[in-house]
């Protein structure tokens, strides 16, 4: 039985692995393992030569996004299994793929499927990797909608992680450009990422109809749990809305501090990361609201759910 | 302008070592003000920006962030010791803190 009070929640790919937890997580190894080697036949990828100790994936943004998928996808089956299930689940990013697998709209080859060739797709519209994305925090929005203006625009706002952080997608020259005015302006921390793709930005727009095509040909089911829509926060209910959300997903921005508050305000309160390596429990450090984050370990331990297992 | 005594410096550098034990789970026997933040705590600057939160509600201060970033670019922080004494300037002159810079 859900929870009606329990999130879970799927982020997008690592940046790093350094707080792995996945070594703690019982029986993770062994699934992580299954679902490796299952990837590996489907997607023609030799993925089983993973190691995040040597990070060994994190400069191919396909790879590293797979692994993303699989991490997640093990700890949402090992939290099912041991009866921590969701009212609901949200996505950061790319990580809509996971939470489609986890509410039984597409089968775990699909998901994979689906990565594939999102990823393909974007390749074949940018002519080049002069693109990037970066983090600015510390700077309102009209600090960094001023930053923007002062390049050649060819950057846009890609999502906003609370009140004062922000993602920021587009070419690689403009945003170098950006975090540099940005640090004279104040800002605490930039950071530029390890992707050359502008995710959630128009540079993408053109991928709306190799997608489609795809998706058209797949097999979507409804969501056995909802999920909400990181892009206008409404509930994603039909295998329709997921069709269109996978298409739009790309090429529009994400707004996750939104996100966050409109899942305090349906009154969800325990918010459960399911990755071994915790991103967005950090970030919900600055996000207002009176709720509990979780790792997937510590809700498998918690007492929280002592009764359900 | 707040007037800063050993009470407050000390409150402030409890707030400090509680904040990063548990932030960085290590016991706070363990944390002096010659700690390295990033290098012995791994901690990071959005650890910097939570407890800058942390001091603007208890201490009800109008500062704003950048003003706090600009003062960080010229002032870096690197050790615990240093970041306390940022927060009682912080504290003190709030958002004339730049002004220490003229």
């Amino acid at each position: 039985m859900s929870d009606p009070g329990i999130v879970f929640l799927f982020p997008a790919f690592a940046s790093d692995y350094k707080d792995n937890l996945s070594l703690s997580i019982p029986g993770y190894a062994e699934l992580f393992k299954v679902f490796l080697t299952r990837a590996s036949d489907s997607t023609d990828s030799d993925l089983t030569s993973f190691d995040p100790d040597s990070h060994n994936f994190l400069e191919n943004e396909l790879k590293n996004q797979y692994i993303a998928y699989i991490q997640s996808c093990t700890c949402a089956s090992i939290l099912r299994s041991k009866e921590v299930k969701p009212g609901i689940q949200a996505y950061y990013s790319m990580g809509i793929y996971a939470a489609l697998f986890n509410s039984g709209s597409v089968t775990f080859e699909t998901g994979l499927d689906l990565i594939k060739s999102a990823f393909t797709v974007i390749r074949n519209i940018l002519q080049d990797e002069s693109f990037s994305m970066c983090s600015i925090i510390g700077l309102n929005i009209d600090d960094i909608r001023h930053l923007i203006l002062l390049t050649d625009q060819d950057t846009e706002v890609s999502n906003q992680n609370g009140e004062f952080s922000f993602i920021l997608s587009g070419r690689l020259s403009s945003l170098k450009q950006i975090i540099s005015q940005a640090k004279e302006e104040g800002a605490i921390h930039t950071g530029l990422f390890a992707v050359k793709v502008p995710y959630h930005s128009q540079f993408l727009r053109e991928t709306q109809s190799g997608f489609s095509e795809f998706i058209g040909n797949i097999r979507i089911s409804d969501p056995e749990t909802p999920i909400l829509s990181s892009l206008d926060q409404i509930l994603l209910t039909t295998s329709g809305q997921i069709k269109s959300e996978l298409i739009r997903n790309l090429y529009n921005p994400f707004n996750w501090y939104k996100t966050h508050m409109k899942l305090s305000e349906l009154g969800f309160r325990i918010f459960i990361e399911c990755s071994p390596v915790p991103s967005l429990i950090k970030i919900a450090r600055f996000i207002p609201g009176e709720v509990k984050y979780l790792t997937p370990l510590s809700a498998i331990g918690s007492p929280l759910f002592s009764d359900t297992q | 302008m707040a007037r800063i005594n050993d009470y407050t410096r000390n409150e402030v550098k409890n707030i400090v070592y509680s904040f990063f034990a548990e932030e960085c789970e290590v016991d706070k026997g363990q944390i002096t003000d010659q700690t390295n933040i990033i290098k012995d705590l791994d901690g990071d600057s959005l650890m910097f920006l939570e407890l800058i939160e942390i001091f603007k509600k208890k201490y009800n201060l109008e500062i704003e962030l950048k003003t706090i970033g600009k003062y960080a670019v010229k002032h870096p922080v690197s050790t615990i010791g240093q970041l306390i004494d940022m927060q009682m300037l912080i504290i003190e002159h709030e958002n004339r803190l730049l002004e220490l810079e003229k």
